[in-house]
């Protein structure tokens, strides 16, 4: 599975609680990001235009007719693609935590030897 | 409000300087309303200025309602599309209809599918002058403009490539 982009990835986010119309993913995510990520609607009209090609997400069933509000939901497939990508960034990040820290702990090593060579 | 019209030839690669331009006119005062094939129409309002931007997609009303919801007003499609927005500069800052290199190159590729397509249409239509080649002051003057067109297109295929390369590029450093 190729790692997702980062736009795709928050598309995804946004759709694991509730499912949503294309701007209401666009609101979600600046929620969620607390103002810092306003994605474009070219680029999320694209996002969702893939998505939907990958059977990652579908329209939800009742609202098919409404041509301009289409709601939009995680197909499992979706749910599973997002977990997968989770699981690789919190791996990377738990990997980056430990050698952080390794030198943190490195450091405070020397110091203490430091301190006892005097 | 007083209106006029400007003649300008832009190829469809250079859709970015059409952006910056349009922008820079309404900085100045002059917001296009209107687009006829190499014809753009403004209209003169000191008080208003607007950040332009087109867009190649095959659009539907989700997408026209989606980017009116994003602050985006529809203002024209060409050739179904190539679509024109406009927001004020004041509301929009400096949002764009994109937000990721990504989906500029991907942008870029549909629009070398697109042309492609005609291209190779135009080539098929073209054939039969080869095929029937008889010299005349007429096949030559033909055949001179089909050759005109083709490297035409064949500049805009390489213009479109790099554009490509350059935001895909620029996604591998994201």
């Amino acid at each position: 599975m190729q790692p997702l982009s980062e736009s795709t990835f928050l598309v995804l986010l946004a759709l694991t609680k509730e499912p949503l119309h294309g701007y209401g993913i666009i609101k979600k995510i600046e929620e969620y990001s607390g103002g810092d990520i306003v994605l474009a609607p070219g680029t999320l009209y694209g996002i969702l235009t893939n998505l939907q090609k990958q059977k990652l997400i579908e329209l939800v069933t009742a609202e098919k007719e409404s041509r301009q509000k289409k709601i939009y939901r995680l197909t499992d497939d979706g749910q599973t693609s997002f977990l997968h990508e989770y699981d690789r960034l919190k791996k990377m990040l738990t990997i980056s935590d430990d050698i952080l820290e390794g030198a943190k702990k490195h450091e405070n090593v020397q110091e203490v030897q430091n301190l006892f060579s005097e | 409000m007083k209106t006029f019209k400007k003649f300008k030839i832009s190829l469809a690669n250079d859709m970015d300087k059409e952006e910056q331009w349009l922008t820079e006119m309404s900085a100045k005062g002059y917001h296009c309303y209107k687009y006829r094939p190499f014809t753009y129409y403004f209209e003169e309002d000191p008080t208003r200025s607007y950040v332009y931007q087109v867009d190649f997609q095959s659009s539907n009303d989700e997408y026209f309602e989606l980017y009116k919801q994003a602050g985006w007003e529809h203002v024209h499609t060409a050739m179904e599309s190539f679509h024109y927005f406009r927001a004020p500069k004041d509301v929009i800052g400096d949002k764009r209809i994109y937000s990721d290199p990504t989906s500029i190159k991907n942008m870029y590729q549909r629009m070398l599918m697109f042309y492609s397509i005609i291209f190779i249409c135009m080539l098929v239509a073209q054939a039969g002058l080869l095929l029937n080649w008889d010299a005349t002051f007429f096949s030559i003057l033909s055949l001179t403009i089909v050759s005109a067109v083709i490297i035409l297109y064949i500049y805009l295929f390489i213009r479109l490539l790099q554009k490509m390369k350059k935001y895909d590029k620029q996604s591998h450093i994201n």
